[in-house]
């Protein structure tokens, strides 16, 4: 693919939920000043409707004011594709960092992710996706990208096919066995984050991701399990997180928790 | 390149469909599914601007996913500097450009001929077997009718123009610069001066003697000079346009109109109503704030929102659509969630059905011997049923990941979206395809009648088999039947796609 709409793709920066994202140079029609920015393009053709739909959101989600937000540019069809544009931050995510990123970086990313949840949370949107690839790196800390559209772009699904299924191991099972969005759902998403930054590893162990069904039956069938090798504060923190849903705590009180660990 | 036309296009009587659309033209003579997806192929490479050689690509994929099923069809749409034909099945096609006339068979192929015809050119015939000869007072500017080919003379121009063409072209306008759209009420995000409107058209070349520019925005070719644009459409005068005027220097980015590809001659006023076949509405849907204004013909979800797209795009030429988002482009959320759309169009009213609450007060299937939420045991309770709202019955696990939940119905298929019942609400669309072709456009529906999860194969080509829990095999399910499926089943759709029931219910 050599670009989208007026937008020239330099390459591309990997696969994001239900989509592939690419480094592109700015048309000049867009209002801001960078000379790259990231465009998302949608795997799955999508229709006029999911088009107004998915545009809506991304528009409530760009009017949110948090510096922990990633600024939204534009979203777009063309010839049947969706496709949206944002900010490029060259410092990659959490799941594939531009160079390798000390703990106390990750974490520190992860609790601004947090805090954007929580802006999210304040305009009643909850972003649904909330996952190491959509967690990236800043200078200082991080950004929360990219509000999961399955929901907009078919709705009644929790995840979208097509794209990397392993983000699902991120998502609060009550949302796969059909429960709505929600918030807490969102912490849940931030405990299995943070859970990934601290140790590395995801809170179902390996995934057979090649098999999407298997993937899904084994995350429906296990319950999730925290490291053992994780400190137990780290450890207590995700595991009020992916928790009883009424002892969850806010988004901005896992922040303040993160923070707090770092200090 | 929709935007350059075929001249006079005469239908020829028989009995397969003759489709104008766009600029493009289709003959076939097919199932009306085959025929339902080949038209589908033409108004959305009209409608995403795609030039004949996309057309091709789109109808050569739907051709493909026949598996060798014999479908007379033909179609022919105007490519940079000629026309791109092909031809399947009983169909035959001749174009007359540069180098003589060009005849092709479908008949001759394995699978399909196709061809790129040099231009200017001066003749194109599709025709179906078996048909009569066109007379010559008839013309189809635009739609879809039935009969046994077209015959077209893009010289023959515009003597019985539709003068009635409102002056405005309010989609196609702004589009002049490039391929996007500007947003009339955003202007300070684009900087672009509504020229097109500017009856003096200073970036409009002669349309005499030049080549053609490959990379051309596609709407963008307004341009015979000046008076063309006004509604009484006179022949483009000899001279060119007045003088090129000051112009923002971004807009110079603009590649030169080309001249039409198509004609043999200048002054052929009749080529732009190409454009115009597919009236696009004058405003642009239902957006508030800062509005696509390239929106596309309503009938279009795309062949790729349908499944038999899928090509990659490189269309730089092609139009699109877009929002700002950021900062700048509108107001706060309160802007933001319009009018339009009956915002979520997801009913949130449950239905209620009959269920017993556990001792936890987890309603539940009155059926059932445990609490599907606590598995705590049901049966020693003395239970009366009451109305409840029903919580999701699980999820739909598609083998590619796609989940759904269980608290509506939905219908399965290549294109569910403009189903009847979807279009009112009642049911959920979930697309899902194949490459083999082999999930029908609504294929299944997934009904569910109190806490059951029922499966009614719409009658859909390849046919419904469920794997019930704990069995090796498949079984087919008759068409127009609910049939009752348990957590656990796995199902099969059409050939090669298969999703599974889970719940943590009724087990």
């Amino acid at each position: 693919m050599e670009g989208i709409a007026d937008y020239e793709f330099v390459r591309s920066l990997g696969e994001g939920n239900h989509g592939e994202f690419y480094l592109a140079r700015k048309p000049e029609r867009l209002p801001v000043e960078a000379e790259f920015v990231a465009v998302k393009v949608l795997t799955e053709g999508t229709g006029a409707d999911a088009f107004r739909r998915a545009t809506r959101e991304l528009k409530a989600f760009a009017a949110v004011r948090s510096p922990y937000l990633v600024t939204l540019y534009d979203a777009g069809r063309h010839g049947g594709v969706f496709y949206y544009s944002m900010e490029y931050l060259p410092g990659g995510s959490l799941s594939r960092p531009a160079e390798p990123v000390p703990r106390d970086r990750a974490l520190r990313a992860v609790a601004c992710a947090a805090h954007a949840a929580q802006a999210l949370h304040e305009e009643g949107i909850v972003h649904r996706d909330i996952n190491p690839g959509n967690v990236l790196l800043t200078e200082t800390g991080g950004k929360l990208s990219d509000l999961g559209l399955s929901q907009v772009l078919t709705p009644g699904a929790t995840v979208t096919g097509m794209g990397g299924i392993g983000s699902v191991e991120f998502v609060d099972p009550a949302l796969l066995q059909g429960d709505r969005p929600t918030p807490a759902g969102d912490v849940w998403s931030l405990g299995a984050t943070l859970h990934w930054a601290a140790s590395g590893t995801g809170l179902y162990g390996e995934l057979p991701v090649h098999d999407p069904l298997l993937t899904l039956r084994k995350i429906n069938s296990i319950a999730p399990s925290i490291d053992t090798g994780l400190e137990p504060e780290l450890a207590e923190l995700v595991g009020v997180c992916i928790g009883d849903v009424a002892k969850r705590p806010t988004a901005r009180g896992v922040a303040d928790r993160i923070y707090a660990l770092l200090s | 390149m929709t935007d350059q036309g075929f001249g006079v296009v005469r239908p020829i009587p028989g009995n397969g469909l003759v489709a104008h659309v766009g600029g493009l033209l289709l003959v076939c003579d097919a199932a009306e599914a085959v025929a339902e997806d080949l038209l589908g192929a033409v108004r959305e490479t009209a409608a995403s601007g795609g030039d004949g050689r996309a057309l091709a690509r789109r109808v050569a994929q739907v051709l493909a996913a026949m598996m060798g099923e014999s479908v007379a069809c033909a179609v022919a749409g105007p490519v940079t500097g000629g026309v791109a034909v092909l031809v399947s099945g009983p169909a035959f096609a001749s174009v007359t450009g540069s180098g003589g006339e060009v005849r092709l068979a479908g008949r001759d192929a394995l699978t399909w001929s196709d061809r790129l015809v040099p231009g200017p050119v001066t003749r194109v015939e599709l025709r179906l077997a078996d048909t009569g000869s066109a007379h010559r007072l008839t013309r189809l500017d635009s739609g879809v009718i039935v009969g046994g080919g077209v015959e077209c003379d893009p010289s023959e121009a515009g003597e019985a123009l539709p003068h009635a063409r409102p002056a405005a072209e309010p989609a196609a306008q702004p589009a002049h610069h490039g391929q996007h759209a500007a947003e009339p009420s955003a202007p300070s995000a684009q900087s672009m001066p509504s020229m097109p409107s500017m009856p003096s058209m200073p970036s409009a070349p002669t349309p005499a003697p030049m080549p053609p520019v490959p990379e051309q925005p596609r709407h963008a070719e307004p341009a015979p000079p000046g008076p063309a644009q006004v509604p009484d459409w006179g022949p483009p005068p000899a001279e060119p346009g007045p003088p090129p005027m000051e112009r923002p220097a971004h807009a110079m980015d603009a590649p030169p109109a080309p001249p039409y590809p198509l004609g043999p001659g200048p002054a052929n006023p009749y080529q732009q109503q190409g454009w115009n076949s597919e009236p696009m509405p004058a405003v642009p849907g239902p957006m508030s704030g800062p509005a696509p204004v390239m929106t596309p013909h309503e009938d279009v979800e795309t062949a790729r929102a349908n499944g038999i797209g899928g090509d990659p795009i490189d269309g730089r030429n092609d139009s699109f659509e877009y929002e700002l988002l950021g900062p700048g482009a509108s107001g706060g959320p309160s802007h933001t969630a319009p009018d339009l759309l009956p915002s979520a169009p997801e009913p949130d009213s449950r239905p209620l059905v009959y269920g017993v609450d556990c001792k936890n007060d987890h309603f539940n299937d009155p059926r059932v011997p445990y609490c599907a939420v606590c598995g705590i045991a049901l049966v020693q309770r003395t239970l009366v049923p009451y109305k409840g709202p029903r919580p999701p019955l699980g999820v739909l696990l598609l083998d590619d990941g796609m989940t759904l939940r269980l608290d509506t119905d939905y219908l399965l298929g290549r294109d569910p979206e403009r189903a009847p019942e979807v279009a009112e609400g009642s049911v959920r669309p979930a697309k899902v395809t194949s490459p083999d072709g082999s999930v029908s456009r609504r294929h299944l529906r997934v009904a569910l009648d109190g806490w059951d999860v029922n499966l009614v194969d719409l009658g859909s080509v390849n046919g419904t088999q469920i794997q019930p829990p704990g069995d090796q095999n498949f079984y087919d399910i008759p068409p127009n039947e609910p049939v009752t499926i348990m957590p656990g089943t796995t199902v099969r759709i059409g050939v090669s796609r298969t999703m599974r029931y889970e719940s943590h219910r009724n087990n």
